[in-house]
């Protein structure tokens, strides 16, 4: 056993890259994963303390259709129900006059009641409370109170609505609850404070409860007493159910995730491989010592388990660093649908950090076995095949296809997501590629190289014959470019498809010739653009205007986004519908009880061209048939539209929050520019944009949101990268006498640099051709499949020629790039040392 | 006896934070020093009415409350029994703290300066179990507040208020998820002014005083409902009235206060004030009311106290002392006070003991029994 650990510790003291590159590769690949758990971990952690701090131990919240309760409610239900814990909340975004673009959130409540987690706090700031309920006091924790940072007034104006108020701000002792960073940009105010502020008395926004468990009774009783316009609604529930909103997303990013861990196993597979065929002169010898298949077995799994080890450990702490980097992205794009004040801090967990590393080990461990079946096989005493053609073990090629075939029915029986389901097939599709490479190879060698050595000279001739020698390790090499190649390429055109079809949806949607909005203001907008829209419509170049405004309601007894459209002819083409007759869906637009759902809608919820769906107004429920299904990549949950004719009979009015301006014609857009730049000079933060200038906002939105996948992307050919490098040192250090005697009839470096990088340079292009067929198959499927799945829009795949050559191009930097360690390592040795080490 | 109830009057509103420091222990030093900043010193109170001179007490207007005072409370006890001789013990406590002299104008209905607090529980001495539960509220919206014709204060569906303004009768009714109670109490005797005619001087300070007044036996009779089931109940009960504008001292560790009513129509009321430097506090006072209701002031040299026997809470692990005797030489009375239940300790957001007591002893040689209800606070830092 000594003589074996011995021998092995040897080997890779005298090839520590190899070992190196397997490390590296393990490394990145629970690096990558690790960085991903960490940041959506934390992001969903972060929000759920945000959501946690406001409510508490509240379990139910009592709302209006509207959005607006009156407080008399409030005090008929505590007379009703003296013993259920309760408190009004009234809470609005208010904008920091002194600093452009920021928000906080006021959120005014009873801090008598101590029933959610700010009022606890509030209650709590003793010393502030007397202040807090017979002054203008908010408080803030201390990271807030920076961020407002007045200090030497403690006072800040805030905006609302378009009139300015000025709030004295405290911060709590260090101790206290309230200094929550999950309360980070909250300001928390006593409920009389919100109402005066706002200019709203008499107004709550709605009221937050705890029913314990037990009280299913009085759940009851309390649904009874409420009037129709008014909703009891589980708050446990809708945390869970706004969780699932991100599911999607999550998945995606987890995927891409192990497809990283995936490739890292590939690469340990690859490593244990070479070291295995480089031994198996020494495990002939070693057998004949006395050592046993098992032994040596056990040798290679040992060798993985330390690599396995080694490189878990760095991987975690290099995941960690890189969770920092990326939780600002996810936190965004989560913002994007919770409009919650989330933070950037990184929450580490011990079992995810633990089970990432496990994960590590346990995956170069399954990645050594066939290797290390392949040891135990080795030919007692027997002199190494002459051209080192290593045949795998008739063991280990069993145990593969036994566990493909054993995985491949787990994922079919698993009670997985469909999403899930969809990534697993893609994984199984790359693993059975990677093993079909190595046959389409044989396939095409033949004739390229007949092709290529025909048109070729001294010394790449050598290189390009080598390289299309039927060699293993030129094979792994290029089976692991080639499927780097392709996951990238694959997500390279999925996100390129998705761009170009979204231009080509706003370019069609976006018809107006100006867009104005609010800057910023999702509740401030307010009755100022709907004056603005009535002016307009007056202008006499102005043809004709468009409305939008939004909100939540409840639709078949879930919280879905309403839009409600007033859209002139000239807007309507702008509506692509997949399902449903567009001039009998713009007939009925107006006059009936009709609305047009997005595609993700329908698709999700399952629903069809007639059906009916059931929304809950401040009259009582309403039932809208569905006429029309459209193209929208705007939000993955679905959005239901109606026409604003539609909404005012069922609805009191509401307010536009955004507004589209069609000129008669182009000469005219000027005028119409300087009235709004008139308008823009009275009204505050009044936000124009020319339908250009709209559209490359949009598009510079989706980028932002696709760039994490972009950075996944990349990672995931860094560890295809480090992988080639490893595969092609493993077989320049085989090659290594081959090239010692080169050098010894007298090829110079330069040559003999050139024959490596001719090898490697024909393993990119091999790799760059197959990669093409599989890249676009994996787009194609992402597209077709996980995207309909995941967000539940189709869309047409793109595959322009550009991506194709910019990938082909990047794998062949990226072979070239993997010959200089090769080229440094064989031409800086003398010839004689090499011949006499070998 | 006010200085206890005006210092949980005030630790009460102000806060949880407050309730924290004293469910979980802190070292002494932090309490006191919250304690003297929660109160703060008595030129904050400056713009309140304050208790300087003797009042005229006019009935029943100053049953209602007194808003241009800092703090005020409505405090009744009582012991109480089935027709089966079953018995019970209650206190329905409300205390009123205005947070500034003057409400100030709003366009919100939520902005009154006045806060209430509400104290309830009830004994089930067979039961031996002790159901307790608070709330507080803001006066506003009709959901919690005070008025004067009748005079009344409530918070949600606890309620006091006055039946017969002549007689001083009170209507009491309560109600938690556990017990509720519904009581009619007929005035026996007349308040009787507590103090100096009423002004009970509680420092050397002008101005740091109150007026207080006591209902010291009132018979009750109602309803009790303990756990779904009714029980019709007969009993006696004490009111205690008092507000006032004054800060305190902070040099007590607490107190222990007795108001107990004897068979023979007799009532003694007695608090000792324990000083942090154990002397005693010149402040402990007391009353005997003779079945007539003439009153005997009692000053803390007249009367000694000793602890005979402990209970340790087994929620907070706060040990109280549970029996005692009680000797006033000047009455030749001796007296031997027996909690009716050990387990009636309040651990809301201030803990202390407060429950039903039995009293039996000698009077002039006579055998004298009865009930009343005994307060035992500021142990928790032992």
């Amino acid at each position: 056993m000594n003589l074996l650990w011995l021998s092995n510790f040897n080997h890779l003291r005298r090839h520590p890259w190899q070992f190196g590159l397997a490390l590296i590769g393990v490394a990145l690949g629970v690096a990558i994963v690790v960085a991903v758990q960490v940041t959506q971990h934390s992001a969903k952690l972060g929000f759920r303390r945000a959501q946690e701090a406001l409510t508490g131990i509240a379990t139910h919240r009592i709302e209006a259709a509207t959005g607006v309760l009156d407080e008399r409610v409030y005090a008929r239900l505590c007379l009703s129900f003296p013993n259920l814990a309760m408190t009004p909340v009234l809470e609005a975004d208010v904008k920091l006059a002194a600093k452009r673009g920021e928000w906080a959130k006021l959120v005014g409540l009873d801090p008598l009641t101590v029933l959610t987690r700010s009022s606890t706090a509030l209650s709590n700031a003793a010393a502030a409370q007397s202040e807090l309920l017979t002054t203008s006091l908010g408080l803030v924790n201390a990271r807030t109170f920076r961020l407002l940072g007045q200090p030497a007034t403690a006072t800040v104006i805030l905006v609302q609505a378009e009139h300015e108020f000025v709030l004295a701000l405290q911060t709590p002792a260090a101790a206290s609850p309230l200094n929550d960073p999950a309360l980070d940009g909250v300001i928390l105010v006593d409920i009389a404070t919100a109402q005066e502020l706002l200019r709203r008395p008499g107004e709550i926004s709605h009221i937050e409860l705890y029913v314990p468990k037990q009280a299913a009774g009085l759940l009851a009783r309390l649904k009874n007493t409420l009037p129709a316009t008014l909703h009891l609604r589980d708050i446990k529930q809708e945390l869970a159910a706004q969780e699932m909103l991100t599911k999607a997303l999550d998945t995606n990013l987890a995927a891409m995730s192990f497809l990283g861990i995936l490739l890292g196993m590939f690469l340990v597979y690859n490593t244990e491989s070479f070291l295995v065929v480089q031994r198996n002169v020494l495990y002939g010898r070693l057998r004949t010592l006395g050592v046993t298949a098992s032994e040596l077995m056990w040798g290679v799994l040992i060798e993985a388990l330390l690599i396995g080890a080694l490189a878990s450990v760095v991987g975690v702490c290099a995941g960690v660093l890189l969770a920092d980097a990326l939780l600002d992205l996810v936190i965004y794009t989560r913002r994007d649908f919770y409009y919650a004040v989330t933070t950037h801090e990184l929450s580490l967990d011990a079992m995810t950090l633990g089970a990432c590393a496990v994960g590590g080990v346990v995956t170069t461990i399954l990645a050594a076995l066939c290797p290390a079946l392949d040891a135990a096989n080795a030919p007692l005493g027997r002199a190494p095949d002459p051209d080192h053609a290593i045949k795998s073990s008739w063991l280990s090629k069993r145990v593969l296809t036994f566990s493909f075939i054993l995985i491949a029915v787990l994922v079919y029986m698993a009670p997985i997501s469909t999403l899930w389901r969809s990534f697993a097939w893609l994984f199984l599709a790359l693993v059975l590629a990677s093993r079909l490479i190595p046959f389409a190879l044989r396939l095409i060698r033949p004739g390229l190289a007949r092709a290529l050595r025909a048109r070729s000279v001294w010394p790449e001739r050598l290189g390009i014959a080598t390289s299309l020698r039927a060699d293993r390790r030129i094979e792994t090499a290029t089976t692991a470019l080639c499927l780097a190649a392709a996951v990238s390429l694959g997500m390279q055109l999925m996100t390129g498809s998705f761009r170009q079809n979204v231009e080509t949806w706003l370019l069609r949607l976006l018809r107006a010739d100006f867009y104005l909005s609010i800057r910023d203001a999702p509740v401030a907008a307010g009755p100022q653009l709907k004056t603005v829209a009535l002016q307009l419509a007056q202008h006499p170049a102005v043809s004709a205007i468009s409305t939008v405004s939004r909100l939540r309601v409840i639709v078949d007894r879930r919280r879905t986004s309403l839009a409600v459209y007033s859209l002139p002819p000239r807007a309507r083409p702008g509506y692509e519908f997949l399902a449903g007759d567009p001039r009998q869906i713009w007939r009925q637009w107006e006059t009936d009880d009709t609305v047009i759902v997005t595609e993700p809608y329908a698709r999700h919820l399952k629903r069809q061209l007639g059906d009916q769906l059931t929304i809950e107004s401040p009259t009582g429920r309403r039932r809208f048939k569905i006429t029309g299904i459209y193209r929208d990549y705007s939000s993955e949950h679905g959005i239901v539209a109606m026409s604003r004719a539609t909404f005012q009979r069922h609805w009191a009015a509401i307010n536009v929050e955004g507004v589209g301006v069609y000129a008669h014609n182009s000469r005219d857009l000027r005028a119409i520019r300087r009235t709004l730049d008139t308008i823009r000079g009275n009204t505050r933060d009044l936000d124009i944009r020319a339908n250009v200038e709209l559209r490359q906002r949009a598009l510079q939105v989706f980028d932002r949101t696709f760039q994490i996948t972009k950075l996944l992307a990349l990672a995931t050919l860094l560890v295809s990268f480090v992988g080639i490098i490893g595969s092609l040192l493993a077989q320049q250090i085989e090659r290594a006498r081959d090239y010692g005697v080169l050098r010894a009839l007298g090829i110079s470096r330069i040559e003999l640099a050139r024959v490596i990088v001719a090898q490697t340079f024909l393993i990119g292009i091999v790799a760059a051709l197959l990669a093409m067929p599989i890249g676009i198959g994996i787009a194609n499927y992402l597209v077709r499949v996980v995207n309909v799945e995941a967000f539940g829009w189709t869309m047409p795949l793109v595959v322009p020629l550009s991506t194709l050559a910019y990938a082909s191009c990047g794998v062949l930097f990226a072979a070239t790039a993997a010959a200089i360690l090769p080229v440094f390592h064989a031409t800086i040795r003398p010839p004689a040392q090499v011949l006499q080490d070998e | 006896m006010n200085r206890r109830r005006a210092l949980l009057l005030l630790a009460l509103p102000l806060g949880g934070w407050l309730g924290q420091r004293l469910v979980w222990p802190t070292p002494r030093h932090q309490r006191g020093i919250s304690l003297r900043a929660l109160l703060g010193d008595s030129a904050e109170f400056a713009e309140f009415s304050r208790a300087i001179s003797k009042r005229d007490f006019k009935f029943p207007i100053d049953h209602a409350p007194h808003p241009e005072f800092r703090h005020e409370w409505w405090y009744f006890t009582g012991n109480l029994e089935t027709a089966t001789k079953r018995p019970f013990g209650f206190q329905l406590t409300f205390f009123r703290l205005a947070l500034t002299a003057r409400p100030r104008l709003s366009l919100s209905g939520w902005r009154g300066n006045q806060l209430l607090l509400g104290h309830f529980a009830i004994t089930d001495v067979q039961a031996q179990h002790f159901h307790a539960d608070e709330r507080q509220h803001r006066s506003a919206l009709e959901i919690a507040g005070t008025s004067t014709a009748p005079p009344s204060v409530w918070i949600k569906n606890w309620k006091v208020a006055i039946t017969d303004g002549e007689n001083h009768d009170w209507r009491l009714t309560a109600q938690t998820e556990t017990h509720g109670l519904a009581l009619d109490l007929i005035s026996i005797k007349a308040p009787i002014l507590q103090g100096d005619r009423g002004l009970s001087q509680k420092g050397n300070a002008v101005g740091n005083a109150s007026y207080y007044y006591s209902q010291p036996r009132l018979n009750a009779s109602g309803a009790l409902t303990l756990a779904g089931v009714d029980y019709p109940v007969t009993g006696t009960a004490w009111v205690d009235r008092e507000w006032g504008s004054g800060a305190l001292e902070v040099a007590q560790e607490g107190w222990d206060w007795f108001g107990l009513q004897f068979t023979n129509y007799s009532e003694l009321m007695f608090y000792r004030l324990r000083r942090t430097d154990s002397t005693p506090d010149p402040h402990s006072s007391g009353i005997w009311i003779d079945p007539d209701g003439k009153g005997v002031a009692l000053n803390h040299t007249e009367v000694s106290l000793s602890c005979l026997d402990t209970w340790t809470s087994p929620n907070t692990g706060v040990r109280y002392p549970q029996r005692w005797r009680i000797d006033i030489p000047k009455l030749h009375m001796r007296l031997a006070i027996t909690p009716r239940v050990a387990a009636q300790e309040w651990r809301g957001r201030v803990v202390y003991w407060e429950g039903a007591v039995e009293v039996s002893g000698t009077s002039n040689q006579a055998a004298l029994t009865g009930v009343g209800y005994a307060e035992f606070t500021g142990y928790l830092a032992r």
